[in-house]
């Protein structure tokens, strides 16, 4: 396979439309960004722009929400196959389509592809979609994890002619109007798309006409081979292995819900198996296939392949295997409203971050690319009602767009990063919300602690509160639309800790005169808010949450060298006490390191790690020297030794068991309970020779040791 | 040598070299060109108006006494902030948001970066930052969107907030709290009483430079003037005070990004305005180009060795913009409309090892080790190094002949890098490396036209900087545009510019009002502007001002606002009506037919007034025509490789310098300038206007 030409056309004019389509492309989410004015649009980046051949197949994807790549590939194919008799498809005609259930993430995602054709000739399609802030369902806003099913989730169009031969039909634009609580928003919306869709057929004729069509048309062809080309030569480049882990979800109901992934990779290619996940659930929190599809390609094209051309090459060298029925793979008539931003696909994309970090480290070229998960937990608002000029109302929070980035394995996280499914989110400024809407915001600040602790750290959350100001006697209905407040998702890698997980509390009956710019400062009556709540709130009422929460830590936070964690300290990214604690770094009162003291503290954390049953068993004649190294990395601790056949600590050298056992059986093990319910563990695995913090997994209650590792060939 | 004759300098100091331009009473132009001196800048100032001097032919003793103004554009601000060798800012902001200039509404992390970068979200990071945690004060108060007190500020606190930051050593203080723009009490408060403490402290107030909505652009704004105001400062004072030792008695203007200069206090007072100024000269050199050519749309674009920079002149007028990137931070002020396209000349191509596709740039070779022809041991080839090979340069006539090009080393990078790969031999390797570049070139700035809402075909393009007329016809040629002109003075266009400034200031502020508005209060805000304006021109000696109306516009529910004209005088109810047309149709220009939203509702944000005082315009002479043949300036021939011809020609080489008006250049022909090369391609004709500029006309 190596050996052919990835390219069957002159490369001069192969790199001259590639750059040209790229920049067509851009330009489409230019002409979006201009008309939409929604604010999901400016802010979370929640919207793609896409060209697509004759087949409908993506040829290129632009560079916004990566989370819709996929889903909306499948778009003009639908179309293609499903209108072409009836009622026919012809130059210039427009469709604007949202069923999640053919393609998509959830009803909010509303695309608008039409065909280009050039003479008479369909020569390729452009598509765009945006997220626009209400379906029409039951409740304001869509996303309502409390959704039961696909009807209460909104509107859902399997394609309708948005444009005819080049006439708008504007009952068609009327009708959806009719259907959402925001008509001038999604009107705006749908236009900013037809505008899209135009830039990208006068760009593509323009092609056609200066290099032939024939020209185009192999160019489009040898884009997604180029692509399939280069995902396959990076994936072959890594040990062929699986890669295994789990990640929670709640639905409204309380219940917990595993989303169970073994990603396995042979040669050049990926199976992302969901064999093991749980049933659908009752409520809106489930994902459609082509919405956990989404979810993965935030992590395989954000994290695995971010620098080629995202397109149909890249989905050649994936697989998925989705159980029918389940929480990845719901059934209609199934609710999947809030897979995103609080259910399965949101999960799914730090679960495939954490597996592909792990698949990267093995390479040393691709260590830079490791990046620790973050957003599989979140706190965020919807809310409507009455604004200060009496006109109604409904937005989200978008604070959770200031998510700490994940550590990476030579540096710490972002802080206040914006979410990794779309590379350009913005947090609103305050003025903003404040202009726009009956808020008055008492603080926002980057959260001491929230980054997952680790060698290097994860970046930072926000934690906000706002009151309602001006709202006169209007109540506002405040949908609380977060996850994760239990299991800790937001896991840290290779001995690195999980991030604190989001919260969210309601202040009733508040003394908020002297706006107080911390929760000790609140009077009032103080509630823990579920993950998924619905509430009223009146003037004198605040609500506090750690909304985009931090990012996932990185390697042993006792390897973590004192001086950051000072800095942190100094800098208010980490407190004393986590820095005593976890960090075991002694500052005394003068910000100096202790020394002493932090040799000592980070001595006894040591000897913590040591269960108090079992003495320590580590046969010092294991540690072997470091010299005879054939390993394949599995961490920055955890290496297989391939000479000897044998899993080592790579900070010691100590030889935990043979290649063909379970390592998680030979080491030691500390479970603490994460949270009241006793539901979860975090089940911390140390060296049993030098004690250092190998791996730290968080699973239900009484799992079994997953291996999480395997080598394909070998074990 | 008349006993009159005056002088005005303008001198523009760029990353690599220092240009002056003097420009004498007759309209008659001298330029120089000198290295520029990061150490110490003011040395290489001074050395270019010394070398400015010998080439008027006179001492320069004599020349600054008889110099009547001289205007400065510099790199400063800019140095300090990539160099992060700015003050120690103090920030004072409002409590519970101290955050905010960390938090840079996250996309800090990716601002104004390229797209390959943007891509690879696991090793984007927010810069470093300009203001440590620990220099960062929060107050108790708090204002509302109306401008409402709700928490008032106590005198006590600002105290004690002021001790400790002059505690932690700062050498300056920004101050950017909540709704500032709509009630400035607070902030003004602040001020009196550090003013109070310290009245030597250097302090900004968002509410004072920067008044409109958005605290994160706010505060990133009036922290870069904190960092780099202390360092213009000391750049600044001194060397008004060395140009009074060598006898300059005149005053010292300075180049903002506004598109006019500024005494030096307002440069130092607000001096985010001198970080991005770079490309401001050369367009307003080329808006003044244009008005002499009777030219109503261009398109301006320098390109450097590292750099291509473009901005634009629609209708006359040099559009504004209101934000810009620096350093991945947001700042918001207004500034004439420039982009930053690309890395120009120094692109490297490279082939990927797994796909054996070719491509060129993002990466650049820079300055530094440069292309491989420089032999500073850069074995990357670069587009450069294609532009030799295929003999578009001169070897040993670049910079005049001051740095010889080795075509030997250019070849060998390009079969070493490219051609080996390819299967191509080192002219086939330069042709494709200079058809991708001069492709994806036009392919950014069609993306510039597009985003602005500009038809290229209704432009003529500017070509100037020293790689900028190496590209120029084909870059219209491609876009769709007929004309390219390529000023007299390509290489020191920059500094013409300069010496050719207004002194331009621009006053605002955000109100929001949703249509229909009271005419009443856009008159008296205007009123209060304008005020404002006249009584700053007249504290800098300017009394006779041109005053200019914007008001920034949109669609309820948009973010995005269009800067439309409004008319001079009072307002009634009927002449808001016609802003808001106004604005609709500026709006569908730029967003395109049907775009326009009325139902949504028209709100206006922000007014602005510019104010405008002439200080002294060249008066540029036109030459007599001389006759079509060009021979005079024929300097030679060489084989040059033409796509057009698909080989090697032997092709004529003119010098530039001795083109003389109503000269006409026939493509296939090359020339060449001390400072730049233009590439007339084959079915191209260039022809001498009576001011010297270079006109190609594309396609006969």
């Amino acid at each position: 396979m190596s050996d052919d030409p990835a390219i069957r056309m002159d490369p001069v004019t192969f790199e001259i439309l590639r750059h040209r389509l790229q920049q067509n492309v851009m330009d489409m989410t230019k002409a979006v960004e201009k008309v939409s004015g929604s604010p999901v649009v400016l802010y979370a980046g929640d919207h793609m722009e896409s060209i697509y051949d004759a087949e409908g197949n993506l040829v290129l994807a632009g560079m916004a929400c990566t989370h819709t790549t996929l889903p909306t590939g499948k778009v003009a194919k639908y179309i293609l196959k499903t209108f072409e008799s009836d009622p026919g498809i012809y130059e210039d005609d427009q469709f604007f389509f949202n069923d999640p259930y053919i393609s998509g993430i959830h009803n909010n995602d509303m695309a608008v592809v039409g065909p280009i054709h050039y003479g008479a000739e369909m020569v390729g399609w452009a598509g765009a979609v945006t997220h626009c802030l209400d379906t029409g369902g039951t409740f304001p806003g869509g996303m309502s994890p409390w959704s039961r099913d696909m009807f209460q989730d909104g509107f859902r169009i399997p394609g309708l002619k948005l444009m005819d031969r080049g006439k708008v039909r504007s009952d068609a634009i009327r009708t959806l109007a009719n259907l959402c609580r925001l008509p001038e928003l999604i009107t705006l919306d749908t236009k900013a798309k037809m505008a899209a869709i135009n830039v990208a057929k006068e760009r593509i004729q323009a092609m056609c006409h200066r290099y032939g069509v024939e020209t185009v048309k192999q160019f489009f062809h040898e884009l997604m081979n180029y692509s399939e080309k280069l995902a396959r030569a990076k994936l072959e480049k890594i040990p062929d292995g699986e890669w295994e882990s789990s990640t929670y979800l709640d639905d409204p109901a309380g219940d917990i819900f595993e989303i169970h992934c073994v990603m396995r990779k042979e040669k050049g290619h990926v199976t992302l198996d969901f064999t093991g996940s749980s049933p659908q659930s009752s409520y809106g929190i489930n994902a459609s296939a082509s919405a956990t599809m989404g979810g993965c390609f935030v992590g395989l094209a954000g994290f695995l392949f971010p620098n080629i051309p995202w397109n149909e090459g890249m989905y050649r060298v994936v697989d998925f295997v989705l159980p029918e029925g389940t929480v990845v793979n719901a059934t209609q008539p199934a609710a999947t409203a809030a897979n995103m931003p609080t259910g399965t696909s949101m999960l799914i994309e730090s679960l495939i971050q954490e597996l592909v970090a792990y698949m990267l480290y093995a390479v040393p070229e691709y260590r830079r690319e490791v990046y620790c998960p973050t957003w599989g937990a979140s706190a965020d608002f919807q809310m409507s009602g009455l604004d200060q000029r009496n006109r109604f109302y409904v937005t989200i929070g978008f604070n959770v767009m200031g998510a700490g980035g994940g550590a990476r394995f030579d540096k710490d996280g972002c802080n206040s990063a914006g979410w990794q499914g779309s590379p350009i989110s913005w947090v609103p400024n305050v003025e903003s919300s404040e202009l726009f809407y009956p808020m008055l915001y008492l603080w926002r600040r980057e959260l001491p602690d929230s980054g997952g602790p680790g060698k290097f750290r994860g970046g930072a959350g926000l934690e906000v509160a706002f009151k309602l100001h001006d709202a006169g006697n209007s109540e506002a209905r405040v949908a609380g639309i977060g996850g994760g407040f239990e299991p800790m998702n937001i896991v840290g890698l290779s001995g690195g800790y999980p991030a604190m997980n989001p919260y969210m509390t309601l202040v009733k009956e508040a003394s908020l005169e002297n706006l107080p710019t911390c929760l000790a400062e609140i009077q009032g009556k103080k509630e823990s808010l579920a993950p998924k709540a619905l509430f009223g709130m009146q003037d004198g009422d605040a609500l506090m949450l750690l909304s985009g929460p931090g990012g996932g830590g990185w390697g042993d936070p006792l390897e973590r060298e004192p001086r950051l964690v000072l800095k942190d300290l100094m800098d208010g990214y980490v407190s004393r006490e986590a820095a005593a604690e976890i960090y075991g770094v002694i500052v005394d009162m003068k910000l100096r390191i202790d020394e002493k003291a932090t040799a000592t503290k980070r001595q006894s954390l040591r000897k913590k790690r040591i269960p108090e049953q079992k003495s320590p068993t580590a046969d010092p004649d294991s540690v072997t020297p470091h010299e005879d190294l054939d390993v394949y990395p599995l961490g920055e601790y955890l290496r297989l030794n391939l000479s000897r056949k044998v899993f080592q600590c790579s900070r010691c050298g100590y030889s935990i068991c043979a290649i063909h056992e379970n390592w998680k059986e030979h080491i030691l093990l500390r479970e603490q309970c994460v949270s009241g319910t006793q539901r979860f563990v975090l089940r911390e695995l140390f060296c049993p020779f030098c004690y250092v913090c190998m791996k730290v997994d968080m699973v239900r209650t009484g799992t079994p040791l997953v291996r999480s590792f395997r080598l394909l060939g070998l074990s | 040598m008349s006993d009159h004759r005056q002088f005005v300098i303008g001198v523009d100091i760029g990353g690599t070299f220092t240009d002056t331009v003097i420009v004498d009473d007759a309209g008659q132009l001298f330029e120089s060109k000198v290295l520029s001196t990061p150490r110490d800048f003011s040395r290489g100032f001074i050395d270019s108006i010394v070398e400015g001097a010998s080439k008027v032919g006179i001492s320069l003793a004599e020349l600054l006494a008889q110099t009547i103004l001289i205007k400065h554009g510099l790199t400063v601000a800019s140095n300090a902030v990539v160099t992060r060798s700015g003050a120690q800012v103090g920030l004072i902001t409002t409590k519970g948001h101290e955050d905010t200039i960390f938090i840079m509404r996250a996309i800090g992390r990716v601002a104004g970066l390229p797209i390959d970068k943007i891509k690879f979200m696991a090793r984007t990071d927010k810069p470093y930052p300009l203001v440590p945690k620990n220099r960062v004060r929060g107050v108790t108060e708090r204002v509302d969107y109306k401008g409402m007190v709700l928490i008032p500020i106590e005198e006590a606190e600002i105290e004690k907030v002021l001790l400790s930051l002059l505690g932690n050593g700062v050498d300056s203080i920004a101050v950017s709290l909540l709704w500032s723009f709509m009630n400035p009490a607070h902030e003004r408060k602040i001020c009196q009483i550090i003013t109070k403490h310290e009245s030597k402290l250097f302090v900004v107030v968002s509410s004072d430079v920067c008044p409109i909505i958005g605290e994160y652009e706010r505060t990133a704004t009036v922290v870069l003037d904190a960092y780099v105001g202390p360092i213009l400062q000391s750049y600044l004072v001194p060397l008004q005070t060395r140009l009074k030792d060598i006898g300059y008695d005149g005053p010292l203007f300075v180049l903002v990004a506004s598109g006019g200069v500024v005494p030096p206090e307002t440069a130092i007072s607000h001096g985010v305005g001198t970080v991005d100024a770079g490309p401001t000269a050369g367009v307003v050199g080329t808006s003044l180009l244009c008005e002499s050519l009777g030219v109503r749309n261009a398109i301006a674009t320098d390109v450097g060795g590292t750099t291509f920079k473009v901005g634009f002149v629609v209708d006359g007028v040099i559009p504004m913009a209101r934000e810009a990137i620096l350093g991945q931070y947001t700042v918001s002020f207004p500034m004439i409309d420039t982009v930053f396209i690309g890395t120009g000349g120094g692109s490297i191509a490279w082939v990927d090892p797994v796909t054996k596709t070719l491509h060129v740039g993002p990466q650049s070779a820079g300055a530094d080790p440069g292309p491989a022809c420089y032999g500073f041991g850069g074995g990357e080839p670069t587009v450069s190094d294609a532009e030799l090979v295929l003999g578009y340069l001169n070897p040993d006539y670049f910079l005049g002949g001051k740095m010889k090009l080795n075509k030997k080393l250019a070849e060998e990078a390009i079969t070493q890098k490219v051609g080996k790969a390819m299967g191509m031999d080192p002219v086939e390797g330069a042709l494709a490396i200079h058809e991708i570049a001069n492709a994806s070139f036009s392919d950014l700035l069609r993306s510039a036209f597009f985003a602005r809402g500009y038809d290229p075909t209704d432009y003529i393009l500017f070509s100037y900087g020293g790689a900028g007329p190496l590209f120029g016809a084909n870059l219209a040629a491609d876009l769709g545009i007929r004309k390219v002109i390529v000023p007299f003075m390509a290489t020191v266009h920059s500094a013409f510019g300069c010496a050719a400034c207004d002194v331009v200031h621009i006053h605002e502020k955000s109100e929001f009002m949703t249509m229909p508005a009271k005419a009443e209060s856009v008159n008296e805000i205007f009123a209060e502007l304008e005020r404002a304006a006249l009584a700053q021109m007249e504290k800098e000696g300017f009394r006779e001002v041109s005053l200019v109306r914007f008001i920034d516009m949109r669609y309820h529910f948009q973010e995005h606002l269009v800067a439309t004209a409004a008319p001079a005088g009072t307002y009634t109810d009927e002449t808001l009506r016609a802003i808001c047309d106004t604005f609709e149709a500026k709006y569908e220009q730029l967003y395109g037919k049907g775009s326009a939203y009325r139902e949504a509702g028209i709100d206006l944000v922000t007014f602005k007034v510019t104010s405008r005082a002439t200080v002294y315009k060249p008066q540029m002479k036109k030459l007599d025509f001389y006759g079509e043949d060009p021979s005079v300036a024929l300097k030679g021939t060489r084989e040059v490789y033409w796509r057009e011809a698909r080989g090697w020609q032997r092709t004529s080489i003119y010098d530039a310098e001795k083109l003389r008006p109503g000269n006409q250049v026939e493509g296939p022909s090359i020339v060449e300038s001390f400072g730049h090369t233009v590439v007339v391609p084959p079915g191209v004709l260039g022809a001498v206007d009576g001011h010297l500029n270079l006109i190609l006309t594309i396609g006969g």
